[in-house]
């Protein structure tokens, strides 16, 4: 088989497995490629990939992706990866890149430890429990996948599926970092499905029908938790917003401020 | 996030020069509207018991607690008033269910009878005691089934089938009923006043559709409050050859 093909055909398992083989090439050589003993990469060429999906990527993409794990200070801390820079910009890569990266380190880090919760700083996470009785749980720690399966034109395993194959885990795929949400690997997620879907801010969103649009909600206010729901209703008269959480088959209001952001289909 | 109070007070303000526009709404806000919407959209066929009056009330928030950390709640409206006063019965907005069929993957061999909106019923109940915040909130407690039962009955089959043509609904009272809210001045002057009771009603017709009714009680009208639920009997029909666009 061609080597393409064999790059057509790598899971995720085989990209954190090259992650993998990267940090050790870290930690055990002096390494000279790339710039690799900098702190400052402003005037290093600037990382980006064209594509994020793992069956579409080629030698190119992998290559770039080792680029920029290289460029990270990686420590280990109780067994588990931990990334020190917080921010794309410090790298000069791509905002999407390095969230698309720290998803694969937390990834790494689950299967490593999967009670770890030294992750969770970087992904959003939620699992709570829905209330069925137990003959009738179905797996509900995935609301964005319940959320995205509401339009009814996924099921609720595909998008499950397609969010373990990117990494992403459970929860909402959103990083937090001081104070600011990025929400790239959410809208990505969702375009995956509908190509035409965009981001609305929750300022723009129109008085009336939602049409189950996903809104992604801030849970306790600050501290970077997220919950994904359906939108029903915003009545701009009050500034309340009506939404269906499939995860737990509950309904409810929020405000504006309640909302990171809001997903359309198309 | 903005507390209730002052959400009156954008909607007071925003009355003033914007007298609630009706953009991207399914229906016109009167009866003959409503009720020709639901019949077309879900096949559920409504009609008002003879001792009930309109009160022309239409898209009003309520929340089982004035609290803005508490996120259970809906948009209500048509409001209907019982001749004697006693009741107040309120049909909601919308129907849970916008996004088509049954989640039929909710149910297994071993578990064929699936009340959809037993998610709904619980937070209302746990809201109301206190337990429930909003969903991924650190501080909901879980109420167990043992308790939950204290304030909830689940009917399916037969009884469901001949009130409403329907498969299930329950209903359940709110143990705090009277820290419930509306975002309606006139609408929760009347409910604090003589209102302290509420009861839930849900039905749910499977494969297509719940209905999320409220009825607020005096105290006279909780002690028979089976008589005024009794009154909608044959009043929601769902119908059976229904086929949805």
């Amino acid at each position: 088989m061609k080597k393409e093909k064999l790059f057509k055909k790598l899971n995720v398992t085989a990209i954190v497995t090259a992650m993998l083989l990267t940090i050790v090439m870290i930690f055990t050589t002096a390494c000279e490629t790339e710039t690799q003993t900098e702190t400052n990469y402003a005037d290093a060429e600037y990382l980006e990939l064209d594509i994020y999906n793992k069956y579409k990527m080629g030698e190119k993409e992998f290559a770039t992706i080792n680029r920029a794990i290289q460029r990270l200070e990686i420590n280990k801390e109780g067994g588990l990866y931990k990334i020190e820079e917080t921010s794309a910009s410090e790298l000069n890569i791509s905002q999407k890149l390095f969230d698309y990266i720290t998803a694969g380190f937390n990834y790494t880090n689950s299967i490593l430890s999967p009670k770890s919760s030294s992750n969770k700083s970087k992904i959003t996470r939620l699992k709570f429990g829905n209330y069925e009785d137990t003959y009738q749980q179905i797996d509900s720690t995935y609301c964005f996948s319940h959320a995205l399966s509401a339009f009814q034109d996924y099921s609720f395993n595909t998008c499950k599926t397609y969010q373990d194959s990117q990494g992403w885990q459970d929860g909402v795929p959103i990083t937090y970092s001081n104070g600011n949400y990025n929400v790239s690997n959410a809208i990505s997620f969702v375009q995956n499905f509908y190509p035409n879907a965009e981001q609305v801010s929750p300022s723009n969103i129109q008085s009336g029908m939602m049409g189950g649009s996903i809104l992604i909600l801030k849970t306790e206010g600050a501290g970077g938790g997220a919950h994904a729901v359906n939108g029903i209703n915003y009545d701009e008269n009050t500034g309340i917003v009506y939404f269906i959480d499939y995860q737990n088959d509950r309904w409810g209001e929020v405000t504006l401020n309640d909302i990171i952001t809001v997903i359309k289909k198309d | 996030m903005l507390n209730i109070r002052y959400q009156i007070s954008i909607a007071l303000f925003l009355m003033t020069i914007n007298v609630f526009s009706q953009v991207n709404l399914p229906y016109e806000q009167n009866l003959t509207s409503y009720k020709q919407y639901f019949k077309d959209k879900y096949g559920v066929t409504i009609s008002i018991p003879a001792r009930f009056r309109d009160l022309d009330k239409y898209r009003v928030h309520w929340a089982v607690r004035e609290d803005p950390e508490k996120h259970t709640g809906f948009i209500y409206g048509p409001f209907f008033l019982s001749k004697d006063k006693k009741c107040m019965i309120v049909f909601p907005s919308d129907f849970f269910g916008f996004f088509g069929s049954f989640e039929k993957y909710k149910t297994t061999e071993l578990s064929t009878f699936y009340f959809h909106p037993k998610g709904q019923v619980t937070a209302e109940v746990e809201t109301s005691l206190g337990l429930y915040y909003s969903p991924g909130d650190s501080r909901n407690k879980v109420i167990e089934n043992v308790d939950l039962y204290n304030y909830v009955d689940f009917i399916f089959g037969k009884q469901a089938k001949e009130k409403y043509n329907a498969d299930s609904y329950s209903v359940s009272n709110l143990p705090d009923a009277h820290k419930t809210y509306f975002v309606d001045e006139s609408l929760e002057k009347l409910r604090k006043k003589k209102y302290p009771y509420c009861t839930s009603l849900f039905i749910q017709k499977d494969e297509r559709a719940v209905l999320d009714i409220k009825l607020f009680f005096t105290k006279k009208g909780f002690k028979k409050k089976e008589k005024y639920i009794n009154m909608l009997d044959k009043h929601i029909w769902f119908d059976e050859k229904f086929k949805p666009n």
